[in-house]
C-alpha cells in the first residue's frame, strides 16, 4: 500500500497542474477579498474568502482526471496489470484525492488569513456569527460541510468516469451537483410530494447536508423532513454505499 | 512444470468468442511466438494473462502459483507490453523506470537498461515523454517491460514503429536475455522477425489454437526447394519423375524437392545435358507455411 502511495504521489508531484491549483487555493481568497470591500465581513471569512467553491470544483476535476487520465494515458494497464490488487489500487487513489482536498483547504486558510490581516484586520473571530457559533466554528462547520459534500460527490464523480472512461460527463455531473441545487431541490420536493418515504433520496440528504450551518435546525427540518442528526447518519450511509458501487466497477472491470 | 501454463481458457465478449480452449505452455528461457491474423485472440489471451481481463474457464499459471482476474501476486515477475506503450506524457523517461521501479526490490539496472533499449540518447535526457516519437515510446514501452527484472516477458507487437537498427538491437536484447533464461511470448505479424527469434510457435486462429510446435519442428512438414529455369523445363520434370523426386512447374519455373542433396540434382540434369539458367534453394519458411495453415484451418471450418 505504502508503495502505490508512493507511486501515486511521484505521478501527482511530476505535474504542474497540482502547482497552479494549489498556489490558486491561496489567491483566490484574497482576490475576492482584494477587489469586494462587501465580501471582508464574517459571511466571507468563515467561507474561505468563496474559495470554499473553488476548492469543491478542483477537488472535483482532479477525482475525475485521478481515474480518467490512467484510461487515457492507457496507464491503467500497467497500473493494474501487477501483483497489487484493484481494492489496494482504488483505495491509493482515494488516500491521494482526499489529501489534495485538504491541501487545497490549507491553501485557501492561509490566502483568507492573510487577506483577513490586510484587508479586514480588526475583524473578531470570538463573536458569535451564525447558528453554528463564533467564526471560528462556523468556519469550521462550513469546511467540514464542504468535505463531505465533495467526499459524497466525489464518490459520484468516480462512479461515473469508471462507468465512461471520461473525465467530462463526471466533472459535468459535479458541477450540477452544487450549481444545480435549486434544480435538485424542486425535482427532490416532487419526489417527497409523491410518497413521504421518498424523503429519503439522495438529493434530499444531500441538500440537508448542504444547508448545515446555513440556516436554522429548525428550517433545514422543515425542509428536509428530518432532523440534523439523521441527515448526517443517511449522508454517510449513502457515502459508503456509493464507493462499495463505485469500487465494484472499477473491480470489474476489464481493460 | 512450465514457467507460464495456460490451460483450457474461454473468453466470450457478448455473444462473441474471442478465446475457446486455449492451451499452451511457456517454458523457463524460451522465446515463444503467439502468431496469427488480425483478431485472432493475441492480444486478448495476452490481457487475460496479465490480469486485466477476466476469463470464464480454465486456468494460468505462472511459476506455479495461479494467475486470475482478482488474484494476480505472481504478475510481481512478469513484465508486459501490450498493444501500445503506456506512458505518462508528464514523466521522462528515467522518471518512468522510477516509478516503476518503486514496485520491487529487485529492478534492472537502469543505467544498462536504458543503454540496451537506447532510451538514454540526447532525444530523451530531460524531455517528456508527450515529445517523444512512436518509436522513442515504443522503446520506453520495452524498458518499462523490463525494469522489474522479470521471469516472463509478455511483447505485443513490440517492433511497431521500430527502425531496422532497433529491430535489430531489440532481437539481439530478447535473445541475450532468454540467454540469461528470461521466458518471452511474443506477438508479431513481422513474420520474418520472429523467424530469427523464436525457440515455439504458437499459432491462433479464431481464438484456438491450431498449432504449438518448436521452431524446427515446424518446418520439418515444409522442405527445402530448389526453383529452377532450365533449358528444357519438360525433359527437367521427366527427369525428376525418374528419380522420384517431387516436382512441379509453376510460373514457369521448375521447382524440385525431395531429392537428397543438390549436387545429385545437379549431375543428373548435366548428364542428361540439360542446362540450368537460374537456381534459387527455398527453406522454410513461416510465412508461407502459416498461410497455409491458415487455409487449410479456415477450409475446415
Ligand atoms: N473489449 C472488447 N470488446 C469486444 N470484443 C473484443 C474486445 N477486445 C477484443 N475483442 C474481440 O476479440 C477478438 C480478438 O481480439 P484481439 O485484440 O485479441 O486480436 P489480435 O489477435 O490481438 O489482433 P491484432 O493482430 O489485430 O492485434 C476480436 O474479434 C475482437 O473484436
Ligand atoms: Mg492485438
Amino acid at each position: 500500500m505504502l508503495t502505490l502511495m508512493k507511486q501515486e504521489y511521484y505521478k501527482t508531484f511530476k505535474q504542474n497542474r497540482l502547482y497552479i491549483w494549489l498556489g490558486l487555493s491561496v489567491i483566490f481568497p484574497l482576490a475576492i477579498m482584494g477587489i469586494f470591500k462587501s465580501q471582508r465581513g464574517a459571511g466571507s471569512i468563515t467561507d474561505l474568502g468563496h474559495a470554499t467553491f473553488y476548492v469543491y470544483l478542483v477537488g472535483i476535476i482532479i477525482t475525475a482526471l485521478s481515474v480518467s487520465q490512467e484510461f487515457g494515458f492507457g496507464t491503467i494497464r500497467p497500473l493494474l496489470s501487477r501483483r497489487f490488487s484493484r481494492g489496494m489500487i482504488f483505495t491509493s487513489k482515494l488516500l491521494l484525492n482526499f489529501s489534495i482536498y485538504i491541501a487545497l483547504f490549507i491553501g485557501a486558510f492561509i490566502g483568507t488569513m492573510i487577506g483577513q490581516l490586510i484587508f479586514a484586520p480588526n475583524f473578531d473571530f470570538s463573536k458569535r456569527v451564525s447558528y453554528a457559533g463564533n467564526a471560528w466554528q462556523t468556519m469550521g462547520i462550513t469546511v467540514m460541510g464542504t468535505l463531505l459534500q465533495m467526499i459524497f460527490v466525489a464518490a459520484l464523480v468516480l462512479l461515473i468516469t469508471n462507468l465512461v472512461k471520461s473525465s467530462g460527463a463526471a466533472i459535468g455531473l459535479g458541477v450540477v451537483m452544487i450549481v444545480g441545487t435549486p434544480i435538485l431541490s424542486t425535482i427532490s420536493m416532487l419526489l417527497i410530494n409523491m410518497a413521504p418515504i421518498l424523503k429519503w433520496n439522495p438529493f434530499n440528504i444531500f441538500i440537508g447536508m448542504a444547508s448545515y450551518g446555513q440556516a436554522s435546525p429548525s428550517v433545514i427540518k422543515s425542509m428536509v423532513h428530518m432532523s440534523q442528526g439523521t441527515v448526517i447518519i443517511a449522508y454517510l450511509v449513502y457515502i459508503f454505499i456509493m464507493y462499495v458501487i463505485a469500487y465494484l466497477i472499477f473491480k470489474k472491470r476489464s481493460v | 512444470m512450465a514457467l507460464l501454463e495456460v490451460k483450457s481458457i474461454d473468453k466470450s465478449f457478448g455473444k462473441k468468442k474471442a478465446m475457446t480452449n486455449v492451451s499452451f505452455n511457456v517454458e523457463t528461457g524460451h522465446i515463444v511466438g503467439l502468431i496469427g491474423p488480425n483478431g485472432a485472440g493475441k492480444s486478448t489471451t495476452m490481457r487475460a494473462i496479465t490480469g486485466l481481463m477476466s476469463y470464464s474457464n480454465g486456468t494460468i499459471v505462472f511459476d506455479g502459483k495461479p494467475i486470475t482476474f482478482s488474484n494476480h501476486q505472481a504478475l510481481d515477475k512478469v513484465g508486459n507490453l501490450i498493444e501500445y506503450p503506456s506512458i505518462y506524457p508528464n514523466l521522462t523517461a528515467l522518471e518512468h523506470l522510477t516509478l516503476y521501479a518503486m514496485d520491487t526490490k529487485d529492478s534492472a539496472d537502469f543505467k544498462e537498461l536504458m543503454h540496451k533499449t537506447q532510451i538514454d540518447g540526447d532525444n530523451f535526457g530531460k524531455r517528456k515523454a508527450k515529445n517523444f516519437s512512436l518509436g522513442m515510446k515504443q522503446r520506453l514501452g520495452i524498458a518499462i517491460a523490463l525494469i522489474r527484472n522479470p521471469k516472463l516477458v509478455i511483447l505485443d507487437e513490440p517492433m511497431n514503429g521500430l527502425d531496422p537498427q532497433s529491430v535489430h538491437d531489440l532481437r539481439e536484447l530478447i535473445r541475450d536475455l532468454a540467454n540469461q533464461g528470461v521466458a518471452f511470448l511474443i506477438s508479431s505479424h513481422l513474420l520474418d522477425e520472429l523467424q530469427k527469434l523464436v525457440d515455439d510457435v504458437v499459432i491462433i486462429n479464431h481464438g484456438k489454437i491450431i498449432e504449438t510446435a518448436t521452431m524446427t519442428e515446424f518446418f520439418s512438414h515444409d522442405k527445402v526447394r530448389w526453383v529452377m529455369d532450365t533449358s528444357d523445363n519438360e525433359a527437367t520434370v521427366q527427369l525428376a519423375k525418374a528419380n522420384k523426386w517431387t516436382v512441379t512447374v509453376d510460373d514457369g519455373h521448375v521447382q524440385i524437392s525431395g531429392a537428397d542433396n543438390l549436387q545429385h540434382v545437379i549431375t543428373a540434369m548435366n548428364h542428361a545435358d540439360i542446362q540450368i539458367k537460374s537456381l534459387n534453394t527455398v527453406t522454410g519458411n513461416l510465412e508461407k507455411s502459416l498461410l497455409d495453415m491458415l487455409a487449410n484451418d479456415d477450409k475446415g471450418e
